[in-house]
This record gives C-alpha cells, structure tokens and sequence, in this order.
C-alpha cells in the first residue's frame, strides 16, 4: 500500500481560527465517499508563514499550493486532483499557467526567479540546513568552491572587482559599505604584505546570523576569502570569531582542513600559483571588537579598542597593512555573486541595497527563527507572514532592528521596504540583522535601559563621551523605571544621547543612544508616564506596579495566599483579603491563581 | 584524497552530483537529516538523533537508511527538525522532533509510508543551486538556474572530456 498524493493542511493558528479543521475532516471524508482512502493521505501540519492568505492547502507530490481554500473545496481537490490528476486552478496560489516557462525566462536573461510564494530567498543560507557542514564533498556537488575555480583561471583580479562593484553587493555587518570598492583600494594599496579579515563576532542581541551560516556552511566563507586573497592579493586571512561560538568554531576547523587536504587552501592553489592560509583566532566576546579597528588591535594581540578612522584598513589595517575585512554574511554572499553573476545578482532586491538580508527574528513573534529576505521585503512581511504575527494575539508595539545601535521601528512605518536607506530614515539602522519584536507587554523605558546597560557594560571606555555619557544615561533610564524620574530628565537624555552621538570615537557611543532617541520620539508619552505619574502601561517596570484585591470580588477562599512566596496576602476565611504593599515583591502569582479576577494591577 | 588540481576537482564534483541526482548517498536510499545547529541541539537534536538510530537499528534499516546532520534551516521556534528522503515519498521537513517522536518517524514513515501529523513545516525558500536539489520545488529552482549554471557546467565537462 503506497499513497499517491498528500493533502497537507495547514494547522497554524492563524488558519485554524479560519477553519482549516473543518477542511481537513471534510478531505477525509471526501477521501472516504469518494472511494479514495488508499490513495491519498490527508495530514494535518505546522504553520506555512502564509497566514494572510490562509487557510493553506498543499498537495504533494505535484507541489499544488492552494491559498484561501474553503472547507466546501475538498470534494472538488479530492475528484480533480486525486482522481484525474488536475489542479484546481482557481484555487492555485500562481494561478498562471506556465510557471516554468517565466521561470526559464529569467534564467534566459540571468535573472533570479522570485516568484515563489515563499518570500524568503535565500542565498547566504542557501546550504544551510541542507548539506552536511562537515563534509566537504557536499558544499562541493552543491557548486562549491566553483566560483573559486572561476576566479582562479578565468578572471583578472580587476574582473573581479568589477563584476563585485556591478552587483552593487554592500557590507552585511550593516554599514552597507561597497564590497567591490573596499577590495578596490586594498588591491590598490602600496605594499606586498595585504590581510582579509573576515569579522564574524557578532554581539549584538538576539543576532545569531553569523553563527547558524558558519555552523551550517563554513565552506562558503572560505571560498569567498580565498577569492578575496586572490583579488587583493593576500595571502593570509583571519577569521575572528568569538569563543563563546564553540560549535562554529569546531565546524569551521574541520572546514578549514578539510579545504587544505583538497588543495583549496595553502600553497598553488588548484595548480593555479596563488597562495592563501586562513586561520581562526579567539575573541573574547567584547562588544567593541565588533568593530573592525578594535577587532585588528584584539587580532594583533592587544586590548581590543577602536582607533580614530582614517586611516581606513584597506590602506592601514592589520599590522598597519592593507586589509579586507568583511563581515561573514557578505563573504558568503561572494561566492555566488561571482558565479550567477551581477546581473543576477542585482535583479534581487532594491536598486541601491541588491540581494538579500538575513534576520535573526526573535521576541513576541510566532515563528521565530532566521529569516533571508530579498531587499525590499516590507518589516510587515517579515513578521506578519513569515514570522505569523505577534504570539497570544497580542497587539504589535515595535520592532528593534540593528540591536543596541539601531532604534525602534512603529506599526506606522511596517510598510516600508527593507533597505539601508530607508530603516535610516526611519531612525533606526540595518545593523548587523538582528530584529526583536515587541508588544504591549513591553515598555519602552525598560526596553531603552536594557540596551544602555548592555553598551555600559561593553563601553571600552577609551573615549570620554561613550565611557560617561552610557553611565549617565542608564542612571536616569533606572530611575525612570523606579518611580524617582524628574520633569528635566527627558531632555537630559536627549542632550546627552545627542552630544554621544557626535562625539564618540566609534560607532559603539556614536549610536548607543539610538534606541532610547528613537523611543522617546516614537514613545514620548510613556516615558513621560513614568515621571508624571510612576505609571508604567506595559505593567513590565516592577518598581511602578501595584497588585491590589477588589473586596467586592474576593470570596476569602485563601488561595492566593497560599501562593505568595513572601506570605504578605492576609485575611479570614471568607473575608475580603489584603495585600501589604510594603512586603509585595510584584511577582504576580497571586493574579494568576485567582479563579474571580478579583487581584488587579495597575 | 590529497591535493588536487583543477580537472580533479571538476571529476570530483561530477561525480558527487551523479550520485545525489541517483538519489542514493552513501549507496544508501533513505535519508535522514537532521538538523544539527546550536538552536537544534539546545532543543535535544542529539537525543532525536540517538533515538532514531536506535529505532532505524531495531527495525533492521540500517544498511537503507542514512543518517545524516545538517545546520540550521532557520525554523528554530520547531527545532529540532528533521528533513526525510525517501522513494515513494514526497520530501518532507519535521518539525518540534524531540525524541520521544523518533519511534513515530520510524515506524509511521520509513516503514508505514505514511506522513506524520502535525509535524510537517514548509520548506522556506526555493533551493536556488538547480543539481542538488531534491523534492518537488527543485523543478522550479533548476530550470531558474540552467542558465546561469550553463557555463560551470559546460567548462566542467569540457574538462571531464580533457581528462579522458
């Protein structure tokens, strides 16, 4: 007994509450009148992120993707599909015939394909999660290492720079600096002696990109950076990866060797005279060696602390000499840029940002996980249809991109497209591609404490404006969140985030401020909430809270007290009970086991 | 294998897309993959992994029945997950895999040629490198790159013939 066709039926909660149960029992049915239960399987499945064109039905093995589907369309996806072998059409997510034909089309004019109705593409994490990272013969028959070969014996230096600077590929780590015009000048630098850098420690919050592309294809890194040697001229690289990255570091080894064994790294390369060794050194996890000029001074075996630019690493860099570096999601994007081309490779994305982004999308969010996105994907298409929404139904607040050095982005700007430009202009940045969602359960001020207090802890301290100014602010942000904010406050954190912002030495101080500024614009009137009136909205700052028990409601039945850890709920049976307030730690237990709503917070 | 030099490496290649496009890896015709990230084995990926080895071993499949690992595939709110090939069947990626389900994989797919309830998440994205591909989004993913692909591909068996 072997089934011909799966019915698989979305079972996510956003296609439940529209009645996917009721198509999958009515299939089963179908499948039973219908004389059909031997032929076809009908399986309920996880959430598809298409939630907005729910519910989804796909029918294998034909890959039929129907959208919006009825429970009264089963009989007719049981007698067309299952038994003449149609599609029903009109309910077909691409209800144009010839799929095939437009998809040749592209491929014809070396363009991508994107008409999928899966809005992710993915080109960093395109082995990700399918081949075996510690294999080399995988990455290999998946068009590894070809786009070295094609360097290698096919193309100048200078083709390959060009054909870098026509794909317009941009720095991933997020100031979205020319990949083609930094190996340019490092190529053009005097000097025999030349670095690549590849900087994968990536500190930023809830940013986890870098990891799951070396834990998933270490190959794709070290193909691109011998590319890189070979275009600038360097013979060596370094890979600076944090320690507290031990799987990636091990999968990344054992690439590495893997990569020498084959002749891909090394002395003569395939036979072709170019020389690149690659190495991985340790990063402690300071914050500050993200930055590529404390990154160089941690790499060389000093105190990791950013130096005033210029001069830049393509001239000055590592050991003062010419030096690539480049984060591990651009060097991963190379290799295909150079094999599929900059006319593919732009025909992705936005005119000024081509190809695509990775997110790490965590927070509120239903689906959380590691997204690729072309440029150009709205921050509403991320977390309403891929990330399938904001998790209990809750309402959507913000959504902090670029970590502690980006803002927070509002329900009214969701719909612009993703670019380095536009998350500018909308106060916050691109960033390394961290994005945490979040809802009504969070408050604004504490989010901006979070992130001060991470850049004090991270501060170098080299430069006063960063070392003093991160101190200060997080000192007002604290007592904000206790109740002791004063009316001048909100404009000493303006004053202070502003003079930060001109005045540090790195971009660690010179953006430490961006959320708490963007906050403050988006969110005035909940900051000045917890001045004025010790009020937090979110319920999340403790300090501001206060649990009390509405007599009327309660019957005395003590189970709240029961619960209290610090035992300061009191009464008699069947009496009204009370909350010392001054013993109340704010845990909450005591509104979660009160079956009559009788325990409120404000 | 040691050091190789450029014809070699093209041989190599060929020869390891051959054997994915036969659909056997290892000589074997099932495969098992199991996603093998940090998220992954936070969530217990070692122990599925153990427990459908043990179950493959008991149901005596070990000599069809690949087990491999892979990275993330990006759904870590479902991990562990755990990526099933086989005949017969279309391609499908489990998700929330903890142990305790790797006797249901076992019995219910590999040997019940049926798919599991609840468990099936959609692949994220179209696969854009076309020769190794498997599953039914591949049509689309290697016609969208016979193009592009077209030069690698010609060079490699222009070099292949060289070789001969």
């Amino acid at each position: 007994m072997a089934y011909k066709n799966f019915i698989l039926v979305c079972g996510g909660t956003g296609c439940e509450s529209c009645r996917s149960e009721e198509i999958y029992k009515n299939l089963m049915m179908e499948a039973e009148i219908q004389g059909l239960k031997e032929e076809v399987q009908v399986v309920r499945t996880g959430c598809f992120g298409f939630c907005e064109k729910g519910p989804i039905v796909k029918v294998l093995p034909q890959e039929s993707f129907y959208v919006e589907v009825k429970p009264e369309d089963a009989r007719e996806i049981i007698a067309e599909q299952v038994v003449k072998g149609r599609e029903v059409k009109r309910l077909l997510y691409d209800k144009g015939d010839g799929a095939a034909a437009a998809a040749a089309a592209a491929a014809a004019e070396g363009k991508a394909d994107l008409r999928s109705y899966q809005k992710q593409y993915r080109i960093v994490l395109r082995n990700c999660g399918v081949i075996d990272p510690e294999n080399i013969d995988e990455y290999i028959a998946r068009e590894g290492y070809e786009a070295l070969e094609k360097a290698l014996f096919e193309m100048k230096s200078a083709d390959v720079i060009a054909e870098l600077k026509a794909s317009g590929l941009r720095g991933r780590g997020g100031a979205g600096f020319p990949t083609g015009m930094k190996w340019e000048f490092t190529r053009a630098a005097p000097g025999t002696v030349k670095y690549v850098i590849c900087n994968a420690d990536e500190g930023d919050p809830g940013a986890y990109m870098d990891r799951a592309t070396i834990e998933g294809d270490p190959h794709s890194v070290i193909e691109a950076m011998a590319i890189c040697g070979y275009t600038v001229g360097a013979t060596k690289g370094y890979v600076y990866i944090r320690a507290e990255y031990p799987l990636a570091i091990e999968r990344l080894r054992i690439a590495i060797r893997q990569a020498e064994e084959y002749g891909l790294l090394g002395k003569d390369i395939l036979g072709s005279g170019v020389d690149f060794d690659l190495e991985i050194r340790l990063g402690a996890g300071a914050f500050v060696c993200g930055e590529e000029t404390a990154l160089m001074r941690s790499l060389e075996g000093n105190r990791g602390m950013p130096v005033p630019k210029p001069p830049f690493p393509a001239t000055s860099g590592l050991w003062k000499k010419p030096t690539v570096i480049n984060n591990v999601e651009t060097f991963a994007n190379v290799p295909m840029v150079i094999l599929r081309g900059s006319k593919w490779f732009t025909s992705i994305g936005t005119e000024k940002s081509p190809g695509t982004k990775v997110f790490a999308l965590t927070g509120k969010i239903n689906n959380s996980g590691l997204v690729e996105v072309p440029m150009g994907t709205t921050l509403r298409e991320i977390i309403f249809d891929i990330g399938g929404g904001i998790r209990n139904n809750r309402k959507f607040k913000g959504v902090q991109t670029g970590g502690p050095s980006g803002g927070i982005i509002v329900e009214k700007d969701l719909d612009a497209p993703i670019s380095y430009e536009s998350l500018t202009a909308l106060g916050s940045m691109m960033g390394s591609g961290g994005m945490i969602v979040m809802d009504e359960d969070d408050c604004v001020v504490d989010v901006s404490k979070f992130y001060m207090e991470f850049c004090v802890d991270e501060s170098c301290g080299k430069c006063a404006p960063c070392r003093i100014g991160t101190n200060q602010m997080h000192s007002i942000l604290d007592r904000m969140t206790k109740g002791s904010g004063e009316p001048s406050d909100l404009a000493k954190l303006e004053k202070i985030g502003q003079a930060m912002t001109k005045a540090s030495l790195c971009m660690l101080g010179g953006s430490a401020a961006n959320p708490t500024l963007s906050t403050i614009r988006h969110f005035r009137e909940e900051y000045e909430e917890h001045i004025r009136d010790h009020k937090c909205r979110a319920g999340s700052c403790k300090t501001l809270l206060r649990f009390s028990i509405i007599p009327e409601k309660c019957i005395g039945c003590g189970l709240c007290a029961k619960r209290c850890p610090v035992q300061c709920i009191a009464g008699e049976k069947k009496v009204a009970h009370v909350i010392d307030q001054a013993k109340c730690i704010k845990c909450g237990e005591c509104q979660k086991s009160c079956k009559f709503g009788a325990v409120v917070k404000s | 294998m040691g050091k190789m030099t450029l014809t070699q490496l093209r041989k190599h290649r060929e020869q390891k897309q051959d054997d994915v496009a036969r659909g056997k890896v290892e000589g074997k015709a099932i495969q098992v993959i199991i996603g093998m990230g940090t998220c992954g084995i936070a969530a217990g990926a070692r122990k599925t992994y153990d427990e459908i080895l043990r179950h493959v071993e008991e149901h005596g499949l070990a000599s069809q029945v690949l087990i491999r690992q892979t990275g993330c595939m990006g759904l870590c709110t479902v991990e562990p997950t755990v990526e099933v090939v086989m005949p017969g069947l279309p391609s499908v990626i489990y998700g929330k895999m903890t142990a305790d389900s790797a006797k249901d994989l076992v019995l219910k797919h590999l040997v019940g040629k049926r798919l599991l309830n609840n468990h099936i998440f959609d692949r994220p994205a179209v696969d854009i490198i076309g020769a190794a591909s498997h599953g039914g989004a591949a049509s689309v993913g290697a016609t969208s790159n016979s193009g592009a692909a077209s030069v690698g591909a010609t060079s490699n068996s222009a070099a292949a013939k060289g070789n001969d």
